[in-house]
């Protein structure tokens, strides 16, 4: 390996992603909240504080992704939190990062944490992410949503560590190759691992499979960021990856199981900060009295189909709107077109 | 031991004050699209018919069977349906399996309701200045409907026999 790629590794590579991933981050951060305000979530009455309390709310909530899910699976809530949080801590407490910063032309410095518990975290964050591939592969429901990126990500943020660990504690120093390049290893996995985490994001995908339609999730919504819209027949679930707060309130409504929140690495998706990218298209079926759209197709089956278990002929009825179905039922006759 | 609201369609003058209190009490606004009983109109040879409907309080309830996360109930006193709040989702099942299209999920807080009959002591029933909303046990609704087409006989006789004319058949 030529001499002057090592240094440019250690020296102006570092300082290229240090900007990237800053400003990169900024970015992020003003995408959304620019996306809150502009979205249809505060009434037009609320005081402008109140507005800014609520959206200053939502922006700090998203830093704990997945809460709404606590309930459902609270174990695995708890240790993803964990995770995240060391791998900001290790890196901005460990003393070896600090002695650094200190030497650069910032020189700041803070007090570090103890090396036994940033290494402890360390290997926490090691087995946690083997678990979380572990996960991917073993359970079949899961394997079935994972694809190779999926794991692919999980190794790029642990190879830090691991190379980090390796460095310091000299574990595999008797391989002469190993000995000399450690460090520049390490170096280079935590660049690709920063230039990485602007492009990550934490979307919402829908297993069409599984949803009927129902919309509950856009109901459950607390930014707005999941709608769904319906034109000429059909219900389109839009979604905006820059407002989601990644709470996990849609994941944990839908009754079929079918919303996700899944990671994905795209440089596109970075780009289009205003655009809603369209996740679900459902068929609806028109009501058989006065023709306006009344209901998703695959609910109105999944509806007939648990009323025939319970040995219930599903009603004449179902096929009629709301407003039909009391006259229908009452007067046996149609109400009068609008 | 059941309570159910039982309907006098003839006797509807179509007021809509049902809707209006309804509204007024349940969700603190006047606007008949968020009342649990609905005036319905329809027109027939230039005559206006008019139709309060609402929830039957099926025995086989089907909003029950179909809502997935099993919010729907029924109270033990007055044998009215309930929805569970924090557990419904909003879905619409239980409006699309209602054959009477009684229940709703209402726009403005995305869950579904229903007519609870206001705790045993209808509104609905108290402002309907026609009588065409009588709550009575469901045991007597029988009892009430042969009342009422009976006293509609009894008018009707005394009318003829009022006008009486022999040449008039």
């Amino acid at each position: 390996m030529p001499l002057e790629w090592l240094y440019f590794i250690d020296g102006q590579l570092l300082e290229i992603v240090f900007y990237l991933f800053g400003i990169g981050l900024g970015i992020r951060c003003l995408a959304f909240l620019v996306n809150i305000f502009k979205s249809q979530i505060f009434p037009d009455q609320e005081f402008r504080w109140k507005k800014a309390g609520k959206i200053l709310y939502l922006f700090a909530v998203s830093f704990l992704p997945y809460h709404r899910g606590l309930v459902k699976q609270p174990v695995y809530t708890i240790l993803r939190y964990i995770f995240h949080a060391c791998l900001f801590i290790i890196p901005v407490w460990y003393s070896g990062h600090l002695n650094m910063l200190m030497d650069t032309r910032l020189g700041w410095y803070w007090e570090p944490i103890s090396d036994n518990y940033i290494e402890t975290a360390t290997l926490f964050v090691i087995g946690m992410g083997c678990l979380f591939i572990a996960r991917r592969i073993v359970f079949p429901r899961i394997r079935k949503q994972s694809s190779l990126k999926d794991i692919f990500f999980v190794l790029i943020t642990i190879l830090p560590f691991i190379t980090g660990y390796w460095y310091v504690n000299e574990t595999l120093d008797h391989i002469s190759l190993f000995k000399n390049y450690m460090w520049y290893l390490h170096v280079f996995s935590g660049e690709v691992m920063m230039a990485m985490a602007v492009f990550l994001f934490i979307r919402t995908k829908l297993d069409t499979s599984r949803c009927v339609g129902c919309s509950s999730c856009t109901i459950a919504c607390p930014t707005g960021t999941l709608e769904a819209k319906e034109t000429e027949s059909k219900r389109v679930f839009l979604y905006s990856h820059y407002q989601c707060i990644c709470c996990g309130a849609c994941v944990s409504t839908c009754p079929e199981t079918a919303a996700i929140l899944k990671h994905e690495i795209s440089i596109p998706l970075f780009f289009s900060f205003f655009r809603k990218k369209k996740i679900n298209e459902i068929k609806i079926n028109r009501c058989e009295g006065c023709r306006e759209m009344y209901a998703p197709d695959p609910q109105i089956e999944k509806i007939k189909t648990i009323l025939c278990t319970k040995a219930i002929i599903p009603p004449e009825t179902m096929g009629y709107c709301s407003r039909c179905k009391k006259l229908l039922s009452s007067h046996m006759r149609l109400p009068d077109p609008i | 031991m059941g309570f159910v609201i039982l309907i006098h369609a003839d006797k509807c003058s179509g007021c809509q004050m049902c809707e209006v209190a309804c509204s007024l009490k349940h969700m603190k606004e006047c606007n008949p699209e968020r009342s649990r009983i609905r005036m319905i109109k329809t027109e027939q040879n230039g005559q206006y018919d008019f139709i309060p409907s609402t929830c039957m309080q099926c025995e086989t309830a089907m909003c029950e069977l179909v809502c997935p996360m099993k919010a729907i109930s029924q109270n033990t006193q007055n044998g009215a349906r309930m929805i569970d709040e924090t557990r419904c989702i909003g879905c619409s099942s239980c409006s699309y399996a209602c054959p009477f299209g009684a229940c709703f999920v209402d726009r403005k807080i995305g869950k579904s309701i229903v007519c609870t009959q206001c705790d045993g002591d209808p509104t609905c029933v108290k402002v309907c200045p026609s009588g065409a909303l009588e709550y009575v046990s469901s045991d007597q609704v029988n009892v009430a409907l042969k009342r009422a087409a009976a006293k509609r006989l009894v008018d009707a006789a005394a009318l003829v026999t009022s006008t009486a004319n022999p040449a008039s058949c």
